[in-house]
């Protein structure tokens, strides 16, 4: 179906399922039968729910105003999980059948508790992924894991068994790998693809199924290496890092190139952070998810893990050396706790690097575009 | 119209008591390091007697933040936090105790010119967090270990979050038995762990006979709050916050014992001479959120001139040492995991509800009052559900506005006043239509 299409026609469509994210997944359910799972955003063992025939999707941000969502949460809590509340509140997400919390962040339980309230219809269900990393965090996350496999399978009414789960983790695996092909490509050849196009290509693999998926990047992806000599590469290069759970609007991507800047990498969670690892498929599968939370916790550092073995600020000098990236450019959704405790040390880090960082503190209201726009004017305007 | 006349709040007068110990505590803390005692930093619910039994100091981290505020020294840590990148939405705690650490490690610049309190952190040997019921306190004891150039020992008891899945309930079910063997066996672990920075074997005895104290004073606390289901009430929630401390950062610390047993002494004597809270108690209120510290003694004054005894809270009453009977001193991990696993934050929504609908009942109460604490969002999570739902299931009023623990830049008293204004006038009218 994609095979005739151009890449940039591929992407434009990958825009679009990204642009109305829960589409797709309801058309699924029509033609299938079969339940959906709404994942409450950033960490979440996507396999071993797709392991027992349902489809799990990750929730996503809208960027329409919090409306129906303010009474039931707080305006001092993040974006990301406001504009969840909302979606709930408004009946959006009626068409869940179950959705999975964790406890990696106090506003995501909070967020997941309103939901679970909103919805109670909905199966609600949690994934216990315990912080640290210590001798006996890994053998923890298999208990979690096997915690939430038994309400899975309660609520699928049927057994997972370890071959499902592997063949998941192997459809999964080829997502991850092909998506990072495209990062590959991208760091060489920035101008490739915009960042808004990484965003669609990375927002829509959340929210449809993976097999589906993966077959458009594997058209995609040739496409793109055939373009890739034809582009005129020019721009700061940026590397973008942050925006917990909640992808960065586009307006501010857009921005972000506009000012005169290409972006070289990303360590986003509607980025590099969500396929920057495969998981091991020659181990029992519930160990070998487990070791991969440990795993690409070390490889792309995240604020909420509490591991004090990684370094998330040496992570992003090391990744501007690795990307040649001229500047850094963080975006921080507002009230965003765990990465609000990191930016003293990315801020020290970067002074005592020598690399120019500019930290954007988004509302999801977005209501300082202005100011945002001038900053990044003047921040790329720096480097050239 | 709801009429405010300038009366005071009859606060306990046994409170004085504990006080003396407060100071003592605090001047073995400072002199932690002459005396050759190891200094380990804590947040979270009180775990002090871990520590106490190997002869350690520890500090609280909400402990010190409150104290730093309460002595109206909390400007300049929260100002050094802030030059050094931390957000002013952050916990202020926090802001308040990684400012005072940061005056300890980095010195102070010649711009600011910190209070005695704020500056006497002593630096910590060891960090040991366990927060249940929010992630911000873990995130918190990391950027501590990073101030201190990752150089100290950080040990992480994860208390896990009793969402009350498959039927779990408060203190029952599946879930509520897994989670406290996961922490017994973190607590096991634990002791392990603070064996090495001793340097010496755990001392079992010690921290069991401590645990006995913790159960008494835990158990003199419980009833005497009890005793506050009369009405009128003899004490206030205010009066249990200002009593916090010895079933908090002071836990099993010597004294605590005779000094929760004046308070509940003081408190009997007052039910039996009809002295009451409140001057002429005619409403009764619930307070749900943390407590603002800044303004404990100017809310207590202003629920008295409404005729209003604030009598319970979450804070005080779901919350430390609040399950003391399930401590058995001889063995008891299993009970200090429970108190914490069944603390107010940890619980989720459904045991939650279920836990203040029991409290408004048992306590009569008429309203309650949200105070969104802007940068303790683990209190506030619940708030908007809990004020539909208790108003929808057991008709109770309510009333919301904003505030801090130790930040009283996110507080404005003119709202704070109309908004209990108004609640007053709601429940005023509620008893006139009988
Ligand atoms: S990690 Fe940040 S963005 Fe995600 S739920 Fe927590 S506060 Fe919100
Ligand atoms: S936000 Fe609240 S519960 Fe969390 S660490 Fe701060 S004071 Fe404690």
């Amino acid at each position: 179906m994609y095979q005739n299409l151009s890449s940039d026609e591929i992407l434009n469509k990958l825009a679009q399922i990204a642009a109305d994210p829960y589409e797709r997944a309801k058309e699924w359910k029509m033609e299938t039968g079969s339940k959906i799972i709404g994942c409450y955003i950033m960490h979440f063992p996507e396999e071993l729910l797709h392991a027992a025939g349902v489809l799990p999707i990750v929730l996503q941000v809208k960027e329409e105003p919090i409306t129906t969502g303010h009474a039931y949460y707080p305006s001092y809590f993040c974006g990301p999980t406001r504009s969840i509340v909302d979606q709930a509140a408004k009946g959006e997400l009626d068409f869940l059948d179950g959705f999975v919390g964790g406890d990696y962040c106090i506003q995501a339980v909070g967020g997941a508790e309103v939901v679970g309230n909103l919805l109670p219809k909905v199966n609600n269900m949690f994934f216990r992924l315990p912080v640290g990393n210590q001798a006996w965090t890994h053998g923890d996350i298999v208990t979690g894991l096997k915690e939430l496999k038994r309400d899975i399978e309660r609520f699928a009414a049927k057994e997972i068994s370890d071959e499902e789960i592997l063949n998941s983790i192997r459809i999964y695996n080829k997502n991850r790998s092909l998506i990072r092909e495209i990062y590959e490509l991208k760091s060489v050849h920035p101008s490739l693809l915009s960042s808004s196009d990484m965003l669609s290509i990375i927002k829509s693999s959340m929210v449809i199924p993976k097999e589906e998926h993966n077959e458009i990047l594997e058209t995609l992806l040739p496409k793109l290496q055939a373009n890739k000599d034809s582009i005129k590469e020019e721009g700061v290069r940026v590397f973008l890092s942050g925006s917990f759970c909640g992808a960065p609007k586009n307006e501010i991507l857009e921005l972000v190139e506009q000012s005169g800047a290409v972006v070289v990498g990303d360590d986003l969670f509607h980025g590099y952070r969500y396929i920057s690892d495969n998981i091991t498929e020659d181990r029992e599968p519930l160990a070998a998810i487990a070791a991969h939370y440990i795993d690409k916790n070390t490889n792309v550092p995240c604020p909420t893990r509490c591991d004090p073995k990684t370094d998330w600020p040496q992570y992003l000098v090391d990744s501007m050396r690795k990307y040649k990236a001229d500047q850094l450019v963080i975006v921080m959704a507002q009230f965003c706790e765990p990465h609000m405790f990191f930016y003293p040390d990315i801020k020290d880090a970067m002074q005592e690097a020598g690399i120019p960082h500019l930290l954007l503190e988004i509302s999801h209201e977005l209501d300082s575009i202005e100011t945002i726009k001038t900053r990044l004017e003047a921040f790329v305007e720096m480097a050239v | 119209m709801a009429v405010q006349e300038a009366k005071r709040a009859n606060r306990l007068k046994s409170g004085k008591l504990v006080n003396k110990l407060v100071n003592e505590y605090w001047e073995d803390l400072i002199n932690a390091k002459k005396t050759g005692k190891k200094v380990v930093y804590t947040t979270g619910l009180p775990i002090g007697p871990f520590m106490a039994a190997q002869d350690m100091a520890w500090i609280h981290g909400e402990g010190y933040g409150a104290r730093v505020a309460a002595r109206h020294e909390e400007k300049e840590p929260q100002t050094f936090a802030e030059n050094k990148g931390f957000n002013r939405e952050l916990c202020s705690y926090a802001r308040t105790q990684m400012g005072c650490a940061m005056f300890a490690e980095l010195g102070v610049p010649d711009d600011l010119n910190p209070g005695p309190i704020a500056t006497e952190i002593p630096a910590p040997d060891a960090i040991v967090t366990c927060y249940p019921g929010c992630s911000t306190g873990p995130q918190w004891d990391w950027a501590i270990e990073r101030v201190f150039g990752k150089k100290i020992p950080w040990f992480n008891v994860v208390i896990p979050y009793h969402m009350g899945r498959n039927g779990s309930t408060y203190m029952k079910g599946e879930e509520f038995e897994e989670n406290v063997k996961y922490v017994v066996r973190q607590f096991e672990d634990l002791i392990k762990f603070l064996e090495v920075v001793s340097g010496k074997p755990y001392n079992w005895d010690k921290f069991q006979e401590l645990m006995g104290v913790t159960k008494k004073v835990g158990q003199l606390r419980m009833e005497a709050m009890e005793l506050c289901k009369a009405k009128p009430a003899p004490a206030s929630f205010f009066d249990w916050s200002i009593q916090i401390a010895p079933v908090n950062y002071l836990t099993a610390w010597p004294g605590t014992i005779e000094a929760m047993q004046a308070v509940k002494d003081e408190v009997q004597e007052r039910l039996d001479n009809g002295v009451s809270a409140v001057p002429n108690e005619k409403y009764r209120i619930f307070w749900e959120g943390i407590m603002n510290w800044n303004k404990l003694g100017w809310m207590a004054d202003k629920f008295a001139s409404y005729d209003a005894t604030v009598v319970a809270g979450r804070y005080t009453h779901m919350a430390f040492w609040h399950e003391p009977d399930t401590i058995d001193p001889e063995h008891p991990l299993r009970g200090i995991a429970i108190n914490h696993l069944e603390c107010q934050l940890n619980l989720g929504y459904p045991i939650t509800e279920e836990r203040m609908m029991t409290l408004s009942k048992d306590y009569s109460i008429d309203g309650i009052v949200f105070h969104g604490a802007r940068t303790c969002r683990s209190f506030s999570r619940s708030h908007f559900l809990l004020a539909e739902n208790l108003n929808k299931k057991m008709g109770i009023q309510s009333t919301s506005f904003e505030g801090d623990m130790v930040d009283d830049s996110f507080y404005k008293e003119e709202l704070v006043n109309t908004r209990i204004e108004a609640l007053i006038e709601s429940l005023e009218a509620q008893k006139s239509r009988g």
